[in-house]
């Protein structure tokens, strides 16, 4: 297996305040990897970091071979590496086909648009009913549809999701997460952000428990459940947690 | 009776006008979130481009249009990149004194260059009407209308229809996002500012043969903007359309039935900055602009 994404050591915060202390974790080529945590514990941090819509105080990120930290964030989609934001960030006053369209605005993955739409229309039924409303005036479930959607449309290798289950109703959550099942088994390797370990583990075959901005645990989903390490990453124990 | 459809004529054709000005105020602010203050500059800059092209080499205002509102367009472009730029996350104060320092010093520049001595460009269709009995249509106005139509027609199908216009309306949504979808922010930054100056320049290059020039005839076209824009709803472009008939027909009405009218008719853009803000500061269609 070739690793996709390498991160070592990351660093990153916002002005003074370090939220990311020493991040390392990597994600193989057609792997699904969870990061679980609790609260404030960086996983969002990470993202961002990721996407570059923050730059890392230190560490390295690479990316298919390439230094990460080098490229531009918005060149960054044309390597195919997409973010599904945590809050959806869909744009609300624009109909839900343009939305995706915009998924699909790097020049790698323009071309054959029409296709992709076609096949994120197939995975979201509901989005193809709703392609002319405003994505705003859709439901919060709809909505989350939509920005994985969005994702999708720029043909990522990697996808990065964050907290799709936020807000979302058990139902809602189920839809979601069959879809991002089928997602990980068309190739497409994916770090995943959740707070509901539960359905993370539904499609996850590995995972990082972090915590303060360190990784904690790492290892497959079976190891990190035997071995009580999520338990102390999401309650906050301050004893040192085993690594797996 | 004639004199209610002279005012009604009047006001429509005046609305086009000011939508042309006030549109380009409106889209840079929907997308950079900064109210350009020199926005009346280059209102000034696209007359002077007009008034040379027509005087020095004998070019109609309207066939110069084109190059004098590239021009500015390319200009103010640079002019964002090399300092507008810089204060983007400075505090609001900072950026309303960086436009208006701005704005000063185009002002004098021209009246170092050109002097302060008023011009005006005329156009075989500057004196001449078009005569329903006692109805009288200027053909200047119904052309510099008819230009305003165009160009503003043009603006709403570029960001309904194309690839780039799709892309400003994500940006000014949601600029990280947009980021996200591999939309380079800071360029479309600088295009929406300089799309603002090219349909500033153009309202400059028509106003040419209706108003009469000087360096420093750009500040109360600001003001009326200002007002439009703030009227409409900050942000929303068919807000923006719907404030500048509004002000037009406010001013056209205080002009011919108010005593004394004319004058008055100056300070109409005022009260109705000053009545909005009191009564209804998000405007007539504006989403609310949270600033903390």
């Amino acid at each position: 297996m070739t690793t996709l994404l390498n991160v070592e050591g990351l660093r990153a915060g916002y002005q003074d305040s370090i939220v990311l202390q020493d991040i390392s974790l990597s994600v193989n080529q057609g792997e699904v990897v969870a990061l679980l945590g609790a609260n404030g514990s960086g996983k969002t941090t990470t993202m961002r970091a990721l996407t570059g819509l923050i730059r890392p105080f230190g560490g390295k990120i690479t990316f298919a071979g390439q230094d990460l930290l080098a490229v531009e964030p918005h060149k960054r989609v044309d390597l195919g590496i997409a973010l599904c934001p945590e809050g959806r960030q869909v744009f609300p006053n624009i109909s839900v086909e343009e939305n995706l369209f915009l998924g699909s605005f790097c020049k790698r993955s323009r071309p054959d648009r029409k296709q992709t739409l076609d096949s994120v229309y197939s995975l979201f039924p509901k989005l193809a009913e709703r392609r002319e409303q405003k994505a705003g005036l859709m439901s919060g479930g709809e909505q989350q549809m939509l920005a994985v959607g969005r994702a999708l449309m720029s043909k990522p290798t990697m996808l990065l999701l964050d907290e799709p289950s936020l807000g979302l109703s058990p139902k809602m959550v189920q839809i979601l997460f069959g879809a991002i099942g089928q997602v990980a088994r068309s190739g497409i390797s994916i770090l995943l952000v959740e707070q509901n370990a539960q359905a993370a583990f539904a499609v996850a075959s590995r995972g990082y428990a972090i915590s303060m901005g360190r990784v904690t645990a790492s290892g497959t989903i079976t190891e990190l459940t035997k071995s009580g390490a999520l338990q102390s990453s999401f309650l906050g124990s301050h004893q040192p947690a085993a690594t797996a | 009776m004639s004199l209610f459809w002279q005012c009604l004529v009047d006001s429509l054709l005046l609305g086009g006008l000011y939508s042309l000005m006030s549109i380009g105020l409106s889209l840079g602010f929907g997308v950079t979130r900064i109210i350009n203050f020199a926005h009346g500059e280059m209102i000034m800059f696209g007359a002077y481009g007009a008034y040379f092209g027509s005087v020095l080499l004998g070019v109609d205002p309207l066939l110069s249009l084109p190059l004098v509102a590239i021009l500015v367009a390319v200009t103010a472009a640079v002019v964002f990149k090399a300092l507008i730029e810089k204060v983007l996350d400075a505090p609001h104060i900072n950026q309303i004194l960086l436009l208006f320092g701005i704005s000063l010093a185009l002002q004098n520049v021209a009246a170092i260059l050109w002097t302060g001595d008023a011009r005006s460009v005329s156009t075989p269709y500057s004196l001449t009407a078009f005569e329903f009995e006692t109805l009288l249509v200027p053909h200047g106005r119904v052309i510099a209308f008819a230009t305003a139509v165009v160009l503003i027609v043009a603006l709403f199908c570029w960001l309904r229809f194309s690839e780039l216009g799709r892309a400003t309306r994500a940006v000014a949504e949601n600029g990280q996002a947009a980021t996200l979808m591999g939309i380079n922010v800071s360029r479309m930054y600088m295009l929406s500012f300089g799309i603002n100056a090219a349909l500033g320049a153009a309202t400059g290059a028509i106003s040419a043969f209706l108003l009469t020039i000087t360096p420093f005839m750009g500040f109360h076209m600001l003001i009326k903007a200002f007002a439009i824009v703030v009227l409409g709803g900050l942000g929303s472009v068919t807000g923006t359309i719907l404030g500048a008939f509004a002000l037009a027909f406010a001013e056209t009405w205080v002009s011919y039935y108010v005593p004394e009218g004319n004058g008055w008719a100056e300070g109409v853009a005022f009260v109705v900055l000053l009545c909005v803000l009191i009564i209804r500061p998000k405007g007539i269609l504006g989403q609310a602009v949270a600033v903390h």
